[in-house]
């Protein structure tokens, strides 16, 4: 039942985007493979952990707005643009670097769309990325000339939307780029990193998740990188109701890296799942997936990440790491680590650890006069310090490090 | 300033502490000696208020105060530090972000102002020179990948920084070279004053030697079976603890 009010309100929603001109044809489609796939199950390996039957209960209302635009404009002085509610609002661009509505983006750049979003179809196997394909309302375009470096970062706000959202981004070869997303609020949201990195180009992201208590927020990044480009990737979420982050990650060309990170800090009821493919399909490239997770009250967390080896991809290099730090006896942390290998003469490893707090480290910081919360705090922070150190560039480090200390400030 | 009575401490249906008592007063140094499983390192972690231990009769009076009715916290907040025998790891934790949060803990619980970093680092960088701490371990994780000198180095450093009014030191010479012994004693040394009191435990004369201790006391099988002067340390180099087992 459930099921069934949620997919009438998907469907409105694409009656509703069908008209759009567009691209009608790979919305069609995307629609057409998202209804033989059908909603997300339980039974699915990538969806076991996430509250699937409450996600279904409340019907997606995307047609409420929560802020006012007005509201947004004020905070474009400090940054690039904001997506709301599929309109893009500009706010300050660095030089050579072209920025643009999706639309526009398609009508630019259409072979680039033709070639990626027919890719997608055919390998698209998340019910979830496919219904945005479907639905999106708008989004942005970012796109990097060849050996253009940008160095100022492009920050771009995801402000208050009830809304299906697409970021194509595009770093051409040799180019480089500093990338803040920062996601600010929303009952329901799901938006598509689409990210394409040309040879020998480098992408560092910094993805920010600050949500209300009660939203719906779906995060799938779509990643290819070519010969010799890297990305480094560090996403800090605070959760939501449900929080997903869905990481697909093609390594396509010889001597590709990626560092894909993670901290998440939960309390109350709030979930953050993270899922991730780390799909090697070429030789001599590099991968490190590294998820921490602190989690208090009634907060539930699950990881399930994936390294695949092709048969091509010898001299792999892939490791990953996650680990849980429970807070409260009510806290669930789940994990699910896998390898799959084709082929010989790889390195590849992954640990997993959950565990409390060290009783013994309580009992010396309380010994020096810290009270029990300001222990537990101090001991948190500590669990989040090596995912903050070394950040590239370093003003990430700086942007996290502040909103981890105001999480913490206000835990326990 | 500290008095201990009849102090009988158990851990999981184990006797460790059996009618202990004690007396130390303000500009005293006491050492505590004793073979080992004595009981000696469960006295200090008592008196800082370990969980693991339980006490099963007696009272610990600091200053008319009986701590044992008090939180771990609060009884640091009152002036008492242990020097652990082992110091904690706590990667991810500089020893500057440490010792300002211990502090400021302490001022908190004063009702004083906390006080800044800038603030802190002139107090900070005179009690590093009277240890001989080098500059860098401001930054470096608490304790973590320290040798074992400079771990015992550590906890003075807490101690001078903390300025407690009874400090119980749990064999802070061991796995000291001569020279650091000499540092680390001469930093004690500095750091005591006529208002503040002393507890060594320790196994080797070496520290008492520099540090000259009014009182020493055999501990055996959870009791104190002998307390003299200095030369009672004297004595126990030359002839070993045997013959000082307590009475059945």
């Amino acid at each position: 039942m459930a099921e069934e009010l949620f997919l009438e309100a998907l469907k409105r929603e694409y009656e509703e985007r069908k008209r759009e001109k567009t691209t009608p044809h790979f919305r069609e489609r995307a629609w057409e493979r998202f209804q033989t796939l059908g909603l997300p199950q339980k039974k699915e390996e990538a969806f076991r952990y996430l509250p699937l039957t409450q996600m279904y209960l409340e019907a997606v209302d995307l047609t409420r707005a929560d802020a006012q635009k007005e509201a947004i404009s004020s905070t474009l002085k400090e940054t690039t643009c904001a997506l709301f509610a599929g309109e893009l609002l500009m706010g300050i661009l660095p030089k050579n670097v072209q920025l643009l509505s999706l639309e526009e983006g398609v009508k630019k750049f259409g072979h680039f769309f033709q070639n990626r979003w027919a890719q997608q179809l055919e390998k698209e196997e998340d019910p979830l990325a496919l219904l945005n394909l479907a639905l999106h309302r708008g989004g942005l375009f970012l796109y990097i000339p060849p050996d253009c470096s940008v160095d100022l970062p492009i920050h771009c706000l995801f402000p208050l939307q009830n809304s299906f959202n697409r970021v194509v981004i595009f770093v051409g070869a040799r180019a480089s780029l500093n990338f803040i997303s920062r996601t600010l609020g929303g009952r329901w949201n799901s938006t598509v990193f689409d990210i394409a990195l040309d040879t020998s180009s480098q992408f560092n992201h910094l993805h920010l998740v600050s949500l209300q208590e009660e939203a719906e927020h779906f995060d799938s990044f779509r990643v290819s990188l070519k010969q010799k480009s890297s990305m480094r990737s560090f996403s800090l979420n605070f959760g939501a109701k449900v929080a997903r982050q869905d990481f697909q990650v093609q390594l396509l060309g010889e001597g590709a890296e990626v560092d894909l990170k993670g901290l998440s800090l939960l309390e109350k009821k709030r979930h953050v799942h993270t899922h991730i493919v780390m799909d090697h399909q070429k030789k001599r490239c590099r991968s490190l997936q590294k998820f921490k997770t602190a989690l208090t009250d009634f907060a539930q967390t699950s990881f399930s990440g994936k390294i695949l080896v092709r048969e091509e991809a010898e001299k792999t290099e892939a490791y990953q790491l996650s680990s849980n730090l429970l807070l409260s006896d009510s806290s669930i942390a789940n994990m699910r680590p896998t390898l799959e290998i084709f082929t010989d003469d790889v390195k590849a490893s992954h640990g997993a650890t959950t565990g409390y707090l060290d009783k013994e480290q309580l009992f010396y910081l309380k010994s020096r006069g810290l009270s029990t919360e300001g222990a537990k705090r101090l001991l948190v922070s500590a669990f989040c310090t090596e995912m903050l150190q070394d950040l590239s560039p370093a003003f990430f480090s700086k942007m996290s490090r502040a909103l981890v200390a105001e999480f913490l400030e206000n835990l326990c | 300033m500290l008095e201990i009575r009849d102090l009988h401490v158990e851990t999981k249906d184990k006797k460790i502490l059996q009618g202990l008592n004690l007396k130390v007063l303000k500009g005293e140094i006491h050492a505590i000696m004793g073979p080992n499983g004595a009981g000696k390192s469960t006295l200090a972690k008592i008196l800082a208020g370990d969980p693991t231990y339980a006490v099963t009769e007696g009272v610990v009076l600091f200053e008319g105060k009986n701590i044992l009715e008090m939180e771990i916290e609060e009884r640091a907040h009152c002036g008492i530090f242990m020097g652990f025998q082992y110091p904690i790891e706590i990667p991810g934790v500089t020893n500057l972000q440490f010792l300002l949060t211990a502090l400021n803990a302490h001022k908190k619980a004063k009702g004083e102002e906390p006080l800044s970093e800038e603030q802190f680092l002139p107090l900070l960088q005179e009690k590093m020179a009277l240890l001989q701490i080098r500059e860098e371990f401001k930054e470096r994780s608490l304790n973590a990948g320290y040798s074992g000198g400079e771990k015992k180095r550590n906890e003075i450093l807490q101690m001078g920084v903390l300025e407690p009014k009874l400090a119980i030191l749990d064999e802070t010479d061991s796995g000291l070279d001569i020279d650091a012994m000499r540092t680390v004693a001469s930093g004690i040394h500095r750091l005591f004053s006529q208002e503040r009191a002393l507890i060594l435990i320790t196994h080797y004369q070496r520290l008492l030697e520099y540090l000259q201790p009014h009182f020493v006391h055999i501990l055996v099988d959870g009791k104190i079976v002998a307390s003299g002067g200095y030369e009672l340390a004297k004595e126990l180099e030359e002839r070993g603890y045997n013959g000082r087992r307590a009475l059945p």
